[in-house]
């Protein structure tokens, strides 16, 4: 059976070119999914600056809430996307732990170097930028490298790559931004950390006797680093630790210190979501789209199978002989594919973190695991394809290997409109379901929607092709007579046409889904964005932010009415701690700065204990006007408050509104991230907004449209994540489009004979191809966009309140266009080639 | 001509009439389509083949001889009647066991596209044997690839031969298994006359010296000749008989067939 199925390769490998092609994709996409969702599962925060430290101490990041009891007893647990804080108090009972050598507290705060234009010098490694007291400096072992240790008030040291990155030597005076304010500092040294280098961030030093005014903590540390004697255990000391310390306090060693050093918060299980998500897809569409091609391949040797029927092969015998081509097949595209997989996953993973939507600090350091169940899941692809593909094939009667002509059996039989019938039923059933309110489910079924709308236009494709083919061509048949004889025949082969038109669907589907989505949401955000911002002046505060006091600066200053300030946020919600991104807003008229479309309650009554929600939140949470809301802020601080409003406008913005002196005490940055100012903008009242800028580097002040500028960038960096994979996910159904019309157009060689024998020429059969492809492609752009939109239209309905996703003509014409060049090389290429020879050669041609 | 539907024809030489039928079918029908369309390709055919004996099936288009043919080789169920090969009723048999049937005691020769391209000469000689599982007798196939002058082509692949050798090569993968029958299709239909001498002959060879049935559809009054009995069907039935047949007689019966 072997050397049968390696000879068979061996003479027929043109045919399976595109099946080594498709696996080979197979591999490396799902290898690259299966990265990025390693990198999410071990989400392994490495830790750097405290990497030579044995024992740190500081408070557990998680927040856990148990609910249910009994049986039912389930404990949740979310990461705190702010640092929470330990008291200072413990640092003397850590100390006084045997093997402890010292016990010293850590503070991190964000601090910015700047340069002679006042602007923010961001860190050489792209990471954030941090400040800590000296006192810290030596027991995260950085050492002096050139200079002496900062004493007075207003020096600093800064860490050597950061100082040769700005220009800055040892004594000059530089300007420094921490948490809104700008101060002058001197350096007296640049320092190295002991590991060599830094590569995740950049560390300044203050003097131990500088102003606390950069804490806002009194009474807390981050974390204490802990020093052991020189002949004391580290597991041991730990174990002390644990036991004298509360639950809510964790003490970690090794690896796990990086949890610490690192606030990375929950964008693991995101990147776990989008990567399986994605992954998935790509194994669904993976395996249709192989499958497709052994039935083309199947179909092409259709004589040679009923042959082997005929004299020598058992049904079963067929099928193994077609599981193992297969496999082989699958074995060499998925040998090829392994290592491009390997370099995708890390490329997409690099550009990800460069454009912020996952911590550049994660851990991407991988094993061969991600290769490996990919190569396996490749397989099980093929295995499942040439299972579909070989029962159509051992039914072929052996009798039909006597025919002179290849006519295919009837595709129309019952059991197929069956299938559809029931795939159409699955379809409306799931569409009912994702058009309930909750946007979250409408966002995780359109994959669903999609697959099986196509599962529906594959197997229901000999009916509507018939009328899609007749129709086409009424309309296009009369023009000339290439398109007449492009009519007759895809009248004539519909099953052909069939075949060449399903990738299409596929390919516009996925494609036109991926797109539209991204689009749909990004236009609203951008749309309630405008419509939510109503001030007239709003100074944004970059990545160092604006210092909370300015905003009693700008209330009070002439010609400003209103100003309000905002910070971001998250906080956790409900059983299952869900995220939710929240917003503190400083008191003030806030209606006149911000429009959130209240529907319900007043936002000027927002003060303490109070909340403000969104209609989303409303519903997630059973929560109206007067009830109270339960939730952690974002360090895992439990709160609870009572709705005084209910608004629309939380796209882009917030699901939850709560008072910034609120929010102040429990996040990691206390800088405001903007303030909205509504006011004659008067001369005075403009010249206390030039100067608030001027004095915060990195701010900007502008009209409305600012805010909408700055979303508009972050979206589209988040955007990259869904087109990216997207993009290759619809190109590798686009491997199936040219493979089945490469193939399809190459067996018709003696078609194309005998058509010049009787009289057509060669330039008529080409624009017959041309006219028959037109037919193919609008069918299939047409039923792709069908797919696509009618998918999208649950999502839309709870995304914008409109069932109409936004379908931008540029991206629609692009869409067009891929199809049209992939379709005119799937097709006019071969049809070159089959032409070339005589025809009175190529029609003694057997198949 | 004859049109009575059940006439019991047999060609078994009086001598021999008490020796097993090598392949015999009862009361054959085959109907194609329904109701206005319906074709009756063979009606009621009665025929019985004796061990070591060469038939030639003959008739115009559209007589039903290639149905006759397709039926008595297992490759096409019968509407109604009963095809028994070496005692063995094919009619009940399911798709697998004709399968296994078709490959260990019936051998094949189509008039055309006979082999697997994929496969070379020795390939395609040995693939009934390699699929049945069972190891072809090493003496016996060289004798075979002798016999039918292929030894010098047995690495080849099929696009490399002449048509007269892709027959030959069909028939000694026929013969390889040592089959009970060997239907053969037209086929010398598309072979020129030197061709067709020499794979007419190898088929006489194989009765004479192995004892080897061979029911052969032809058009061809020459290739007829080469056996022992024709056999004339008319619109799906036994028309006439011939023993000892030459090419004229064959010819003259043919023509007043038409009649």
């Amino acid at each position: 059976m072997f050397s049968f199925v390696a000879s068979t390769l061996r003479t027929r490998w043109a045919a399976f070119i595109g099946i080594i092609v498709a696996a080979s994709t197979a591999v490396a996409l799902i290898t690259a999914c299966g990265y990025l969702l390693e990198t999410g599962v071990r989400g392994t925060v490495m830790p750097e600056r405290l990497s030579q430290v044995s024992i740190v101490v500081a408070a557990d990041q998680t927040m856990s809430t148990t609910s249910g009891s009994g049986e039912d007893r389930e404990t949740v647990t979310a990461e705190a996307t702010e640092r929470r804080r330990i008291d200072a108090a413990l640092i003397a009972d850590v100390a006084a732990t045997p093997g402890v050598q010292s016990a010293v507290p850590e503070v991190t705060f964000p601090a910015h170097l700047l340069d002679q234009q006042g602007r923010p010098v961001g860190s050489p490694t792209g990471g954030p930028s941090w400040g800590h007291r000296w006192g810290s400096a030596e027991s995260t072992t950085f050492e002096v490298d050139e200079g002496r240790a900062p004493m007075a008030p207003d020096e600093i040291a800064i860490d050597t790559q950061l100082a040769t990155h700005a220009g800055v030597i040892v004594g000059d005076l530089v300007s420094v931004t921490t948490g809104g304010t700008v101060a002058q500092r001197t350096v007296t040294a640049t320092v190295r950390h002991a590991s060599g280098s830094l590569e995740h961030q950049s560390a300044l030093f203050f003097a131990d006797s500088a102003p606390a005014a950069t804490e806002r903590h009194p009474g807390t540390v981050d974390l204490v680093v802990v020093t052991l004697h020189p002949k004391a255990d580290v597991d041991a000391v730990a174990d002390d630790l644990r036991a004298m310390l509360d639950d809510d306090i964790a003490v970690l060693a090794g690896d796990d210190m990086g949890g610490a050093e690192f606030i990375a918060g929950n964008s693991s299980l995101a990147l776990i979501a989008i990567a399986g998500s994605l992954g998935g897809i790509a194994v669904v569409v993976a395996t249709m789209v192989i499958a497709g091609m052994l039935a083309l391949i199947i179909q092409q040797r259709h004589r040679e199978i009923a042959l082997l029927r005929a004299i020598a092969a058992t049904p079963r015998q067929v099928r193994r002989a077609i599981k193992l081509e297969t496999l082989t097949v699958v074995a060499i595209g998925a040998a090829i594919g392994v290592l491009p997989g390997v370099a995708l996953g890390r490329v997409v993973l690099d550009m990800w973190q460069d454009k912020g939507v996952v911590p550049t600090m994660y851990d991407s350091e991988h094993g061969v695991v991600p290769a490996f169940v990919a190569v396996l899941t490749t397989f099980a692809i093929g295995w499942a394809a040439a299972r579909i593909a070989g029962g159509r094939a051992s039914r072929i009667r052996p009798i039909e290997a006597l025919n002179e002509s290849s006519v295919p059996r009837a595709h129309r039989h019952r059991g197929r409109l069956l299938l559809g019938a029931v795939a159409v039923v699955g379809t409306m059933m799931v569409f009912k379901v994702a058009m309930s309110i909750d946007p979250y489910l409408a966002t995780a079924l359109v994959p669903a929607l999609v697959v099986l709308m196509f599962v529906v236009t594959a197997v229901l494709a000999p009916w509507y092709t018939v009328i899609g083919v007749h129709v086409v061509s009424l309309i296009t048949g009369r023009l000339s007579t290439p398109s007449y004889l492009a009519g007759v025949n895809a009248r004539a082969r519909t099953q052909r046409v069939a075949a060449a038109v399903t990738p299409i669907v596929l390919a516009v589907g996925i494609a036109g889904m991926g797109l539209f989505q991204q689009n749909t949401s990004a236009a609203e955000r951008s749309e309630q964005t405008r419509q939510r911002v109503i001030a007239e002046r709003v100074i944004t505060g970059g990545e160092p932010g604006l210092s909370p006091d300015i905003v009693d600066e700008l209330s009070d200053a002439e010609g400003v009415d209103t100003a309000v300030g905002m910070q971001q946020t998250e906080v956790f919600y409900g059983p299952d701690l869900d995220p939710s991104p929240a917003a503190g807003l400083t008191a003030g008229d806030i209606g006149d700065v911000l429009d959130l479309h209240v529907r319900s309650g007043a936002l000027r009554d927002l003060t303490a204990g109070t909340v403000a929600i969104s209609e989303n939140m409303a519903d997630q949470t059973d929560g109206r006007l007067g009830t109270t809301l339960t939730f952690r802020l974002g360090d895992g601080h439990e709160a609870s408050a009572r709705v005084i409003a209910v608004y629309s406008r939380s796209v882009g913005f917030a699901d939850v509104v709560l008072p910034q002196e609120l929010v102040a005490e429990h996040v990691t940055d206390v800088a405001l991230d903007a303030v909205f100012i509504s006011g004659r903008t008067t001369a005075n009242g403009e010249q206390a907004v030039q100067s608030t800028v001027a004095r915060h580097p990195g701010a900007e002040a502008g009209g409305a449209d600012l805010v909408k500028r700055d979303d508009d960038a972050s979206a589209k960096s988040q955007a990259w994540v869904g087109y990216l994979l997207m993009v290759l996910v619809a190109s590798f159904a686009g491997i199936a489009v040219v493979n089945s019309l490469a193939l399809s157009t190459a067996e018709r060689v003696r078609e194309f004979a005998l058509m010049r024998l009787g009289g057509t020429t060669r330039r008529q059969i080409l624009r017959m191809l041309r006219w028959e492809t037109l037919t193919v492609i609008l069918l299939g752009c047409t039923l792709g966009a069908v797919v696509a939109v009618v998918s999208l239209i649950p999502y839309s309905s709870t995304t914008t309140g409109s069932p109409i996703p936004s379908t931008p003509a540029v991206m629609c014409l692009g869409l067009f266009g891929g199809v049209v060049l992939l379709a005119l090389v799937g097709t006019q290429l071969p049809g070159r080639l089959a032409l070339r020879a005589h025809p009175v050669e190529s029609i003694g041609t057997k198949q | 001509m004859t049109t009575t539907d059940t006439i019991i024809r047999s060609v078994q030489v009086p001598d021999l009439a008490g020796s097993p039928a090598a392949l015999r079918v009862t009361a054959l029908t085959k109907t194609y389509g329904r109701g206005d369309a319906q074709v009756r390709a063979l009606r009621n055919v009665d025929l019985s083949f004796r061990p070591a004996s060469f038939t030639a099936v003959m008739g115009p288009s559209g007589c039903g001889k290639s149905t006759f043919l397709h039926t008595s080789a297992g490759l096409d169920t019968p509407t109604s009647g009963s095809v028994t090969l070496d005692g063995i009723e094919l009619t009940t048999m399911n798709e697998v066991a004709l399968t296994k049937l078709r490959r260990q005691r019936i051998g094949f020769v189509f008039q055309a596209f006979n082999l697997l391209p994929a496969l070379t000469v020795h390939q395609n000689i040995l693939l009934p044997a390699r699929l049945s599982g069972t190891r072809p007798d090493k003496p016996w196939v060289r004798e075979v690839i002798e016999r039918t002058r292929l030894t010098e082509r047995v690495a080849h692949r099929p696009a490399q031969l002449s048509g007269g050798q892709q027959q030959r090569v069909a028939i000694a993968r026929a013969l390889v298994m040592r089959p009970v029958v060997l239907f053969a299709d037209e086929p010398t239909g598309a072979l020129d006359s030197r061709s067709s001498r020499d794979v007419l002959l190898l088929l006489r060879d194989c009765v004479d010296r192995d004892g080897l049935t061979i029911v052969m559809v032809t058009h061809d009054p020459v290739a007829a000749a080469h056996a022992d009995a024709v056999v004339f069907l008319a619109d799906g039935s036994v028309a006439d008989h011939m023993q000892d047949p030459t090419p004229e007689r064959v010819a003259d019966r043919l023509i007043r067939l038409g009649e």
